[in-house]
């Protein structure tokens, strides 16, 4: 059986960063990466390896931010407050770009349907495959190419809206 | 917005999904769809570069869920000591729903008479003494029927005159419960 504290050493920030990215929100966040690692800790004994604890955590997180999202069916377009951005350089001029930057695409991503956004994410930021994406989400791979590519339109159609 | 049919196909370009090859016939003359590829890919890279989520919240996380799995594991350990512990006084205490024996007072009321019946032999046999005569097991109950037994006067007897109702009251335990046994005399009375 797989080390809990290891894994959750492994898989605690992809969790929250994921968590993030689907709800837009912190705090939101934190509680479903903690309900996640409990719901991990009461399963681990039901996964049969540890390579499948990564697509059973993706599954798990989705599902959780996709029940949050139903509960409060008030999408919080807020940008993400209190976090830093990865930066090359010393340069704040720089870095405050980026970060409105990021505001942008956090807010063009929440306002993606909760399906397209996942695949979205999943593609795109954690790099899952197809196939991955379509495990994690119970769909065909058909589909999350749809999604990806309507997506990713929906995505830059908003982010010109933005520029405007 | 890109308004072309090709711009799904496009966008399944930028991620990979797609080979680029598969469109490298309409990026030739789609000027509008070159553009789009371009900006997709940067759509992209800019997406890749998550937020960070500063240590101090990770650490947070880390510690409720490390705290939490602790205190879960200590209550199924506690959990398991309570029921031990109520099994073991279960087990050391007496079973106190067993009833306890009920205590016998017999007595037959005097000052009711009853007028005596006579009536034309019968060839039944006595049913009472045939359910007399095979013994069985003591418990609460028997001894109880068998003290009401008792105090019935014999049935193949002939009734030497008046004969009273038999009545037993059996006092439990329970000082609110009395058990009362009436025996009332009916039909034939052998001679």
């Amino acid at each position: 059986m797989p080390d809990f504290e290891q894994l959750l050493t492994q898989h605690q920030t992809r969790v929250l960063s994921l968590a993030l990215r689907l709800t837009g929100n912190l705090a939101d966040a934190q509680d479903i990466a903690q309900e996640v690692f409990m719901r991990l800790h009461r399963n681990l004994k039901g996964l049969p390896a540890v390579s499948a604890v990564a697509p059973w955590l993706h599954r798990v997180t989705v599902n959780a931010c996709f029940d949050l999202g139903r509960k409060s069916r008030s999408s919080r377009l807020t940008s993400i407050d209190g976090l830093t951005l990865t930066s090359n350089g010393p340069d704040p001029e720089a870095l405050a770009l980026r970060q409105q930057h990021q505001d942008r695409i956090q807010s063009a991503l929440l306002s993606l349907g909760e399906r397209e956004r996942a695949a979205i994410v999943l593609r795109d930021l954690e790099g899952l495959t197809t196939a991955e994406v379509a495990a994690a989400l119970g769909t065909t791979e058909a589909t999350i190419r749809v999604q990806i590519s309507r997506a990713r339109l929906k995505l830059r159609a908003r982010l010109t809206e933005v520029r405007k | 917005m890109n308004s072309c049919e090709w711009s799904e196909q496009v966008a399944l370009v930028a991620g990979g999904d797609l080979d680029e090859s598969a469109l490298d016939g309409h990026l030739a003359h789609c000027p509008a769809c070159r553009e789009l590829l371009v900006a997709l890919r940067s759509d992209r890279e800019w997406l890749q570069t998550a937020p960070v989520v500063p240590v101090s919240v990770v650490s947070e996380v880390r510690a409720n869920v490390l705290r939490r799995t602790r205190t879960h594991g200590r209550l199924w350990w506690a959990a398991l000591a309570a029921a031990l512990a109520i099994g073991a006084f279960w087990i050391g205490t007496p079973h106190r729903d067993a009833p306890a024996p009920p205590a016998l007072v017999t007595h037959v009321k005097p000052d009711v008479q009853v007028p005596a019946v006579t009536t034309a032999p019968s060839v039944r046999p006595p049913r009472k003494q045939l359910r007399r005569s095979v013994p069985r097991p003591a418990s609460g109950g028997d001894e109880l029927m068998a003290a009401f037994a008792a105090a019935l006067p014999p049935l193949n007897s002939a009734p030497a005159g008046p004969q009273a109702d038999t009545v037993i009251t059996a006092s439990t335990a329970d000082p609110d419960v009395v058990i009362v046994l009436i025996g009332e005399l009916q039909g034939e009375v052998n001679e």
